[in-house]
């Protein structure tokens, strides 16, 4: 797969490759700029903020025991797959222990819903909060792989191919999980009488 | 044929040039393809703008052992807490075998009043520490001696029964009358008094406790 170098990791060079070599400190700023990003992608995921923060800080310390096998490539894009494998273990733990439903296969076809009875769109819901929280309950509904791919195409940014990365997965399986994972966010907005294509 | 499958890649522009010229070509002459694209348009649109919640402290975790250039003084304030504290036990015991003016003295001072003359074996560590006073107070006081001959003269109340000089000594110490006296020679030497050195050794055994709890918690 083709080395990605985001932006800001070219802006962090010199932090990483101190980091690499031992110095601490550049981990430490380095990885406090992900901070807050990493904490919004898995609390998405695992779904409970405190989980999300063990989540997290597991995440950063194992990154900062392995950082001398990042060979070359994104440190955030590293940063996320660690975060990201780990939430998504969680998931599956807490799937085979019963805490959490079945989720439907991956492979299921996901058909466009039919808008019932028009109701306001997100965006003219009587507060901003409501919205959100529309959202959000229609995201909770998504398979955990599906969701992990969508919140990091639209809200971290990464690339298909970035993505395929940091999942460990086929392009042409993130395209389709991406895809899966919109539509179904879509179905859920839409049953609840959202005007999908005013928005 | 519609296009619904690459309707997602088509708005995140990860279509191959080929496959993104059909898609467009296939929107231009298909209302519900082109609704549907803005439907998809406007999901991403609303989970992109989602609020970024913060945790609630702070998950980068302390790779950098921070205030490491207080182990040093950590050490060093331990090192200085217990030289100190065998300075103020030399000193005190040093003015203490300076108010008896010897081990012999004591014996002396005190066997009358206790009515056991005999000097027990304890005696011995304590004249050779009182006999070795002189050397860490320069001067003793003529008013030394007038002071100890009335404590023979006037037996203390508070003297013990046995002989043992040791315990004369810590009883003595302890006793205001002759300890008054003694420590009120003209003056006297800070660096000779035992509260000086037993104040700097818990200054630096603080200095110790602070360093140290600064190093763990960092």
């Amino acid at each position: 797969m083709a080395r990605i170098v985001h932006q800001a990791e070219v802006d962090g060079g010199d932090l990483l490759r101190r980091a690499r070599a031992g110095d601490g400190r550049a981990f430490e700023d380095l990885a406090r700029r992900e901070e807050v990003g990493l904490y919004r992608h898995v609390l998405r995921i695992v779904g409970t903020p405190q989980e999300a923060e063990d989540v997290v800080q597991d995440s950063l310390f194992s990154a900062w025991r392995s950082i001398s096998a990042l060979q070359g490539g994104s440190f955030r894009a590293w940063l996320f797959r660690i975060a990201t494998n780990r939430s998504i273990d969680l998931i599956r733990v807490r799937r085979r222990r019963g805490e959490l439903p079945l989720e439907p296969d991956e492979g299921e076809e996901v058909g466009w819903a039919e808008p019932v009875a028009p109701g306001p769109d997100p965006p003219e819901m009587a507060s901003r909060s409501e919205a959100v929280a529309a959202v959000e309950e229609a995201l909770r509904d998504v398979p955990a792989e599906q969701r992990a791919a969508l919140l990091l195409r639209d809200v971290e940014g990464f690339s298909y191919e970035e993505i395929a990365l940091i999942t460990a997965a086929e392009v042409g399986t993130v395209k389709s999980r991406i895809h899966r994972a919109r539509l179904a966010v879509r179905n859920t907005l839409v049953a609840r009488g959202w005007r999908g294509s005013a928005g | 044929m519609h296009v619904d499958n690459d309707l997602s890649a088509y708005l995140d522009g990860e279509l191959a040039p080929s496959d993104r010229a059909r898609v467009e070509s296939h929107l231009a002459g298909c209302d519900r393809c082109a609704s549907r694209l803005a439907e998809l348009r406007s999901t991403a649109s609303l989970i992109s703008a989602l609020p970024s919640p913060r945790p609630s402290r702070s998950l980068v975790p302390r790779v950098v052992e921070r205030w490491n250039w207080l182990r040093p003084i950590r050490s060093l304030s331990a090192v200085a807490s217990g030289a100190f504290l065998f300075l103020f036990l030399v000193t005190a015991v040093a003015r203490s075998g300076t108010g008896l003016g010897g081990g012999g003295a004591a014996t002396t001072a005190f066997g009358p009043a206790g009515g056991a003359a005999a000097p027990a074996p304890q005696a011995a560590p304590a004249a050779s520490l009182a006999t070795a006073a002189p050397a860490l107070v320069p001067a003793p006081a003529p008013v030394f001696d007038a002071n100890r001959q009335a404590i023979a003269a006037s037996p203390s109340p508070a003297a013990p029964p046995s002989g043992a000089a040791e315990l004369a000594v810590g009883t003595r110490a302890a006793s205001p009358t002759p300890v008054t006296v003694i420590y009120g020679t003209p003056a006297p030497d800070p660096f000779t008094a035992p509260i000086f050195w037993l104040a700097l050794a818990m200054l630096a055994a603080l200095a110790a406790i602070v360093a140290h709890w600064r190093v763990r918690t960092a």
